[in-house]
């Protein structure tokens, strides 16, 4: 604070000046951006650590099994869908959800060279070869947490 | 000491302002702090749910990936007629199965000669039973607050059960294409579905063969018939598999609400697919057991019959185990819900 001089010589008490607000704003708000940036990237830091605990599990589930069990509150969220096994181009099969707390997309792709067997008779295809890459997002980013790729065996009429 | 010539003090409407101020701004303090705190506790709690989950992820798949397909396979869920609520209800949902030991340390029993080569018969000592339990103990308490949650509880075997494959040159076993094949046991592939619990009952028993006939010299050396035969070395004053399964379940996982598993088969039939679900008074009774397939790799009772994959018990063994469960922090009021797919060792159609 100042004391601003008056003619009389005395002291008299006027408030702050506006440089010293301007500091003292100045001076809060680095503080609060501090602390909000510190508390940010804490939940950062706790999303990646969540992402390694089950992230690539969640890749592998998913993977593993396009239609996982989940909570009856969930289950409008995963938008299962199916394709046909005898498709004569190449098929790419997208399933998207949420789920252990994460946003999943999971692609499946198969071409005419991955069919590797059908019906004698009918020429229906009755196994092929698909490959599936699962990439896991954290929900408060949108960051990538884990991606798993692999290929199996689809068989007509099994799971 | 006199005050300063024209310095005045703070004016009733200062300080009534200053002090309002001072008073918003530590509101606005304390709730952001209590809401900071908040959101960091839920995140270190949802971390902590998350690593748990791991650690049963793992332990949970390291069982799975052991399965023995040979040996029956369980699936029950027991609903609880406790309708007090300030008790668990206790309502159960279970797998249980026989898994191959980490340790499968065999060690030469015999060797026996015969047309110039040599034989080895071991005792086999490399199968557990093992069962993963959830049991619902939701209750609440006297002042109101309701106690979510339950427990999923893990339990292995400890006595090793042995038993020992038939061994000889006096080989009396089923013809199969101008062959004999003696190899035959079939180690708890079937269990007694009299009604719920009974296969709870024979697994007391300890005896991995008891459809066989203790003694039998039919597929075995005459002169150790009664020593070695084709019933399991137990002790009948032993603890039961059963109740030992029970009696040794340990806490794997804590505050575990809505839980449900579905075993789907490996020929996706709708018949093999099992579904259990549990909470108070909506738990089902339901016992599913799935016969193991024959230890000889045959899809039917005997060698002669049509040997057909869709109509075998190997068609119909699980494929795909599915869990669901929930995570509860009470204090916290913070749920996190879990799905996880284990694929089971796999059984292929013969081509």
């Amino acid at each position: 604070m100042t004391n601003s001089s008056t003619s009389s010589g005395a002291g008299i008490r006027c408030g702050f000046t506006f440089i010293e607000v301007i500091c003292i704003l100045l001076v809060v708000t680095f503080g609060l951006i501090g602390v909000i940036g510190l508390v940010s990237h804490g939940l950062i830091v706790a999303q990646k650590s969540q992402g390694t605990c089950t992230g690539m599990l969640t890749a592998v589930t998913v993977a593993d099994d396009a239609k996982p069990l989940l909570p009856p509150d969930m289950q409008t969220s995963w938008n299962y869908v199916t394709y046909d096994l005898n498709s004569a181009g190449a098929v790419t099969n997208t399933i998207v959800g949420f789920i252990n707390g994460y946003y999943v997309k999971r692609v499946e792709t198969t071409g005419p060279s991955d069919i590797i067997a059908t019906d004698k008779d009918t020429g229906v295809v009755q196994t092929r070869s698909v490959a599936v890459a699962v990439d896991v997002y954290d929900t408060l980013g949108g960051l990538l947490v884990a991606s798993y790729s692999t290929r199996f065996i689809r068989q007509r009429g099994l799971p | 000491m006199s005050a300063p010539t024209g310095e005045r003090g703070v004016t009733l409407l200062e300080l009534m302002v200053s002090i309002t101020l001072a008073l918003a701004l530590t509101t606005m303090a304390m709730v952001a702090f209590f809401s900071i705190r908040k959101l960091v506790s839920r995140a270190e709690s949802k971390l902590a749910m998350h690593a748990s989950t791991q650690t049963i992820y793992h332990a949970l798949h390291k069982t799975m990936a052991g399965l023995q397909q040979t040996c029956a396979f369980v699936v029950y869920s027991k609903a609880n007629t406790e309708v007090d609520t300030s008790k668990p209800p206790n309502d159960e949902i279970s797998i249980v199965f026989m898994r191959g030991k980490e340790d499968t340390q065999d060690f030469q029993y015999f060797t026996e000669s015969y047309a110039g080569q040599s034989y080895k018969a071991t005792m086999n000592s490399d199968l557990l039973w093992e069962s993963w339990t959830w049991k619902d103990e939701t209750y609440t308490k006297s002042d109101g607050t309701v106690v979510s949650g339950g427990t999923l509880y893990s339990a292995t075997n400890s006595p090793v059960r042995q038993f020992s494959l038939p061994w000889g040159t006096s080989i009396s076993g089923q013809a199969y294409n101008g062959q004999k094949f003696d190899l035959l046991p079939q180690p708890r592939r079937t269990l007694d579905t009299t009604d719920m619990t009974s296969w709870q009952k024979t697994l007391n028993d300890n005896q991995y063969f008891p459809d066989m006939t203790a003694g039998s010299k039919d597929l075995f050396d005459p002169t150790l018939a009664t020593v070695y035969n084709r019933k399991s070395l137990y002790s009948a004053s032993d603890i039961g598999d059963w109740e030992e399964l029970v009696y040794k379940r340990s806490p794997a996982l804590t505050q575990v609400s809505a839980f449900s598993m579905q075993v789907i088969p490996h020929d996706g039939s709708a018949a093999g697919t099992v579904l259990v679900q549990g909470s108070r008074s909506t738990t089902p009774n339901q016992t599913k057991i799935y016969p193991g397939v024959w230890l000889d790799g045959r899809l039917a009772a005997t060698l002669s019959s049509a040997q057909t994959f869709s109509s075998s018990d190997a068609a119909k063994r699980p494929k795909l185990l599915r869990f669901c469960f929930t995570l509860t922090d009470t204090s916290l009021k913070f749920s996190q819900s879990f799905s996880f797919s284990f694929l089971l060792p796999g059984l292929a159609p013969p081509l």
